[in-house]
């Protein structure tokens, strides 16, 4: 996931650079498009992610961000549910004109 | 043609109208999501009883920014009696898009933090029914 997701223009992750010493849980932003509304977005390609404050409001000013959106994967999902939600945050930074 | 994300909603989006501070203002509204972590702030002033100006400030999804800029247009001039009377279906009439359960609170914000600054009550809308 943390391969993929950098083919999306405008997408900074939160946390380490690689997947060594991460969990399971990807939190983002995209410049240009509210957490609403990237969970809008993947949610039109099948994906369900969380986004909002996550309750860590004192983490997002921290970061300086007003929300994040967040991709969780398990060992029930595979490649392709990857596969989906890049597909659908592509697609939609082409609906913002991104 | 996206029936969520029209061009007219990104155009208010990406360019929100009636944004920004008014200094000096009669009254002021601030409200925050804390789910969503959006923010809408409102400075009002006032001219015979009539919103003469207004800016929104705060950030948030395209739905509560759009719908913001999309109110401001028609809140300028209003009466305030008239702001204080205004239900949901107004605000969501004025977006023109269909709005899910969801996104509601997205396109009743800007609503919200006007009607607040007005009346000094902060509860509305009380139900979903607006």
């Amino acid at each position: 996931m943390i391969e993929r997701v950098r083919e999306v223009k405008g997408l900074h992750f939160v946390g380490p650079p690689e997947a060594g010493g991460r969990g399971g849980i990807l939190s983002f932003t995209i410049d240009g498009m509210h957490a609403h509304d990237i969970a809008e977005l993947a949610n039109r390609g099948g994906v369900c992610i969380r986004a909002g404050h996550h309750c860590a409001q004192p983490l997002m000013r921290t970061l300086g961000v007003s929300a994040t959106a967040r991709a969780s994967v398990g060992v029930y999902n595979e490649r392709e549910d990857v596969d989906a939600l890049i597909e659908s945050l592509l697609a939609g930074l082409k609906v913002f004109g991104l | 043609m996206d029936d969520l994300y029209r061009d007219y909603i990104l155009d208010h989006y990406k360019r929100p109208r009636n944004f920004g501070e008014l200094e000096p203002h009669d009254m002021e509204g601030l409200e925050h999501n804390p789910l969503c972590g959006d923010e809408l702030g409102v400075h009002i002033r006032l001219k015979d009883g009539k919103i003469e100006d207004l800016r929104f400030h705060g950030h948030g999804c395209a739905i509560s920014q759009a719908s913001a800029s999309i109110a401001s247009e028609e809140l300028v001039g209003m009466p305030i009696e008239q702001v204080a009377e205004l239900d949901a279906d107004w605000a969501i009439d004025l977006l023109g898009i269909p709005v899910s359960a969801t996104r509601r609170k997205c396109a009743l914000l800007g609503l919200k933090v006007v009607k607040g600054a007005v009346t000094g009550d902060n509860s509305w809308p009380v139900s979903p029914a607006g």
